[in-house]
């Protein structure tokens, strides 16, 4: 491919690169000066990369297998600029990951600065997920809602090729200059300075954390942005103004510090604690609180969220359950395979939007299989490979102990008296699991409590979320699913545990309100709601019967062919 | 057997022949270099350069945007060899004009695809040039159909827009000049006027001053380029060595190619092709290799040899019976 690229030329206009520019700036510069389509471009950089290593990353440019030679040849542009194209050399930063959350993951849809669109420039800086403001103007950043398809093999950020040739090149108003023969690139030495600072912070936070290794305190979350967030919000952070001025996060809500009094030696324990075996435990407290059946603030929020999902839908679920079972009446009879016209996991295939909903709660309860907490069964967390760290430490300072006892199955499973057929549930399957964890106990029960409490939280509102944009998701055909297990993930809360004067103090930083969304339904609006149920209901069955009888006409059709076949033609109907 | 010297003097004396191994400047050449400054340097867009066949044109244009550059500073130049039966299309015709600049999407899109993609190229190239221009050579246009004449208008017209300038260096056959007359009578000014307002009739060597001035020019180049040594060198080590000079076969050189015009019954001013006369210089090197001395003598009937081997009589029965007719 290499030499292919020095023999030939293309209409990129040399000295137009600018450091930092995105793929997806580069690559609509490049499709319109060629007047090529994103593919041509796509098949250019996947040229510039080995087949066997040009999987999927954040940035395309950070790919390290990259010939970042070849791409200076390709735009015939000076090493020394396409050399500041990718992360490279500061996107591992293990101790500031570590203790901070940072990291460089970039947001899906594109996020653009208004003053560099304009001067036609993007920069990966723009998408970085904890970035707010555009590092060169100090402008708030906007984000598009659409999402465009992502470019085959590329990393994710090709998929804003197209976004920003339709904004530069279908627009006329936003880079005045966008269709002239000339191209005015002024602003090199002031990006390299603006970036120069944060990756010069962030690097010297690195160093400084290399030296640090006290245990004083924890980071807990899966939002790395959050994570990053309250860390730099709290006070013994690392990272000063250049972060703080650039990353802003409106929708969090850190809540007053709880102390949880404690022992030296087991606040100590406790902080030694990796996240994971938080999650862990986190795991095995929802376990046997549901086991046990005890009392606590998550899962009463948790119960309450499901009647209230429950209340004002029940006439729906009574009529969804009878046309589902009429459906699969005819079904059966037919002995044809048609698929049934219901599917709980599709807005477009259900007639009311709550059943999705219903549906989806049966994800953050499930305890039993691929826990949200954990992505792992309980019987993966049996005692003798229970993945926690210094178990022995943490026995003796009575914060773990082990738990033997049942779970019963398919409890999280609301969804499965209005579902006819439901077989998930095989016969040879007993109704409980004998289980054997371990399991936190007194403060750091109290602390796991806390944090369930908090993320409990975030479920009930990301599941809300998800059903309002019932429409987008339809649109888009984005799975329900997908956008919520996403939700879950930016929109999870970040924890703070530090030492304090009499133990350790607990912050947390939410990413929603502390209290449920307002679910209820005036009394018209239910019985207008019910009408489009029963709507859309008969719709989903006609279309089922069309399907049906289609189906059955061409096994007719089928089976007389088949007829005609065989008698070589000779008893043609 | 063939030794390797000999093998190597064979191998230049065919890239000589086939205008691959070097550019030589003659006295024609330097003419046409004067011309094309001019029409660049005054806002011309278009020039026809014509002549008969095998008098260099192509060599001498391929010269000429070589030396361009030194006069008037750096511009972008296309060669475009014209193959009739292949462009029919504009798709296929900007295809074609893309694959010529080796551009790295010339095959995919559409044909307006294509036509913006080279305006592009030329665009981007010929706003960084001094001259605010674009050079595009065609080789043998006389084979250009009337609709890529169109096409080409339309190029011309989206670099005006933006600044710049096409200019469409038109270089043939006589027949170019028919084509000329007959766009006239067709009242398409717009394409006369635009690409065909200069002319250029290409000669060939015309005087005895001219040939030794192009022998001078042989002699005084170095080939291989790098070797330090004189491109006669290659055949006669010795006899440059001890201070033999081409020039000085010019005078017997000159009297051969007119005693065969003259015999061939041309009342006309003698005119010698390049392809001729350096075919009559490799055939006079070669033979001279064996003679090869200090004091190296040239005799008359070796050069006159040379002369009537290189394919001159031949051409001129042409050109008589094409005077005639």
């Amino acid at each position: 491919m290499s030499s292919k690229i020095s023999s030939e030329i293309s209409s990129w206009r040399a000295g137009t690169l600018r450091p930092y520019e995105s793929i997806g700036s580069i690559g609509a510069k490049y499709c319109y000066l060629n007047k090529v389509k994103i593919i041509e471009f796509s098949k250019l950089i996947r040229g510039l990369t080995p087949e066997s290593n040009d999987g999927n990353f954040d940035y395309t440019l950070d790919n390290p297998h990259l010939d970042i030679k070849g791409l200076a040849k390709l735009l015939n542009e000076p090493f020394s600029v396409v050399n500041k194209l990718s992360f490279q050399a500061f996107n591992q930063l293990p101790h500031l990951t570590k203790e901070t959350g940072f990291s460089l993951v970039g947001r899906r849809n594109l996020t653009y600065c208004p003053k560099c669109l304009s001067d036609g420039y993007h920069s990966p800086f723009h998408q970085i997920n904890w970035i707010s403001k555009c590092f060169i103007h100090g402008e708030t950043l906007v984000q598009v809602e659409t999402l465009n398809r992502p470019s085959n093999k590329l990393g994710e950020d090709a998929r804003f090729i197209g976004d920003l040739y339709d904004i530069w090149f279908l627009n006329n108003d936003v880079w005045e200059s966008a269709k002239m023969s000339y191209w005015d690139v002024q602003n090199h030495k002031e990006i390299i300075s603006q970036a120069n600072k944060i990756i010069h912070l962030l690097r010297s936070a690195e160093s400084i954390l290399c030296d640090k290794n006290d245990y004083s305190q924890i980071l807990i979350g899966q939002n790395s942005n959050a994570k990053l967030l309250l860390q730099t919000i709290s006070n013994n952070s690392c990272l000063n103004h250049p972060i703080k001025n650039i990353h802003t996060h409106e929708g969090m809500d850190i809540r007053s510090a709880i102390e949880y009094k404690c022992t030296p030696e087991e606040a100590e324990n406790i902080l030694r604690m990796t996240e994971d075996d938080f999650y862990l435990l986190m795991h095995s407290r929802q376990a046997i609180c549901e086991a046990n059946s005890t009392s606590t603030s998550w899962r009463k929020l948790l119960s309450d969220f499901k009647d209230n999902l429950l209340k004002d839908h029940t006439a729906c679920l009574c009529e969804y359950k009878k046309s589902f079972e009429r459906i699969e009446h005819i079904r059966v009879m037919h002995n044809s395979y048609v698929h049934p016209p219901y599917d709980m996991e599709k807005f477009r295939r259900v007639p009311c939007a709550r059943i999705v909903t219903l549906n989806l709660l049966q994800i953050p309860l499930d305890i039993e299989y691929d826990s949200l907490l954990t992505a792992r069964s309980l019987s993966e967390m049996h005692i003798n490979n229970s993945g926690i760290t210094r178990i022995d430490e943490l026995k003796n300072a009575g914060l773990i102990g082990e738990w033997r006892g049942d779970i019963v199955r398919d409890l999280h499973k609301i969804m499965k008296r209005y579902t006819p057929g439901y077989i998930h549930l095989t016969n040879y399957e007993t109704e409980s699991r004998r289980v054997f964890i371990y399991v936190p106990l007194n403060v750091l029960a109290d602390i796991a409590d806390q944090i369930l409490l908090a993320t409990a939280y975030s479920w009930v509102w990301c599941l809300y979320i998800t059903e309002t944009n019932e429409k987008v998701l339809e649109q888009s055909r984005v799975v329900p699913e997908k956008f919520l297990r996403s939700k879950f993930k930016e929109l999870s809360p970040v924890v703070i545990l530090q030492k304090s004067v009499n133990g350790l103090n607990l912050t947390i930083g939410s990413m929603v309100p502390y209290k449920q969304p307002n679910l209820t339904l005036t009394k018209a609006d239910k019985l207008h709601h019910f009408a489009d149920v029963k709507n859309k209901s008969k719709k989903l069955a006609l279309e089922f019967d069309l399907e049906l009888a289609e189906r059955l006409r061409s096994a007719d059709l089928e089976k007389r062919y088949r007829g005609y076949i065989a008698t070589n033609g000779r008893n043609c109907h | 057997m063939l030794d390797s010297l000999s093998i190597e003097r064979t191998k230049l004396s065919t890239r000589l022949i086939a205008g691959r191994a070097f550019l030589i400047k003659t006295p024609p050449s330097v003419h046409y270099l004067k011309q094309m400054k001019t029409w660049l340097t005054t806002g011309s867009q278009g020039a026809l350069v014509y002549g008969r066949p095998r008098l260099g044109k192509t060599s001498a244009t391929r010269w000429i945007l070589r030396m361009l550059p030194e006069l008037i500073g750096n511009f972008p130049s296309v060669e475009i060899p014209v193959r009739g039966q292949n462009i029919a299309s504009e798709r296929a015709f900007f295809q074609h004009l893309l694959r010529c600049v080796k551009h790295r999407h010339a095959m995919v899109g559409t044909a307006g695809d294509k036509r913006d993609r080279f305006s592009e190229f030329l665009i981007s190239r010929a706003l960084r040039s001094p001259i605010n221009g674009a050079v595009l050579f065609f080789d043998e246009a006389q084979l250009l159909q009337d609709h890529q004449y169109d096409w080409l208008l339309n190029i011309s017209n989206e670099l005006d827009k933006n600044g710049c300038r096409l200019f469409c260096l038109l270089v043939g056959q006589s027949e170019l000049t028919k084509t000329k007359a007959r766009f006239i009578d067709d009242g398409k000014e717009q394409i006369v006027g635009r690409f065909m307002v200069r002319e250029l009739e290409f000669s060939g060597i015309i005087s005895q001053a001219d040939l030794i001035s192009t022998l001078d020019e042989f002699h005084k180049t170095i080939y291989p380029i790098g070797s330090g040594q004189l491109f006669a060198e290659n055949f006669i080590p010795i006899a440059i060595k001890g201070g033999f000079n081409l020039t000085s076969i010019g005078p017997a050189m000159w009297q051969s190619f007119e005693n065969l015009w003259i015999n061939a019954g041309l009342g006309d001013k003698i005119t010698i092709p390049m392809h001729y006369f350096t075919a009559a210089l490799i055939g006079i090197l070669n033979s001279l290799v064996s003679k090869d001395k200090v004091d190296c003598e040239v005799s008359h009937g070796l050069i006159e040899n040379s002369v009537a081997a290189s394919g001159y009589i031949e051409s001129l029965k042409i050109l008589k019976a094409r005077t005639f007719v």
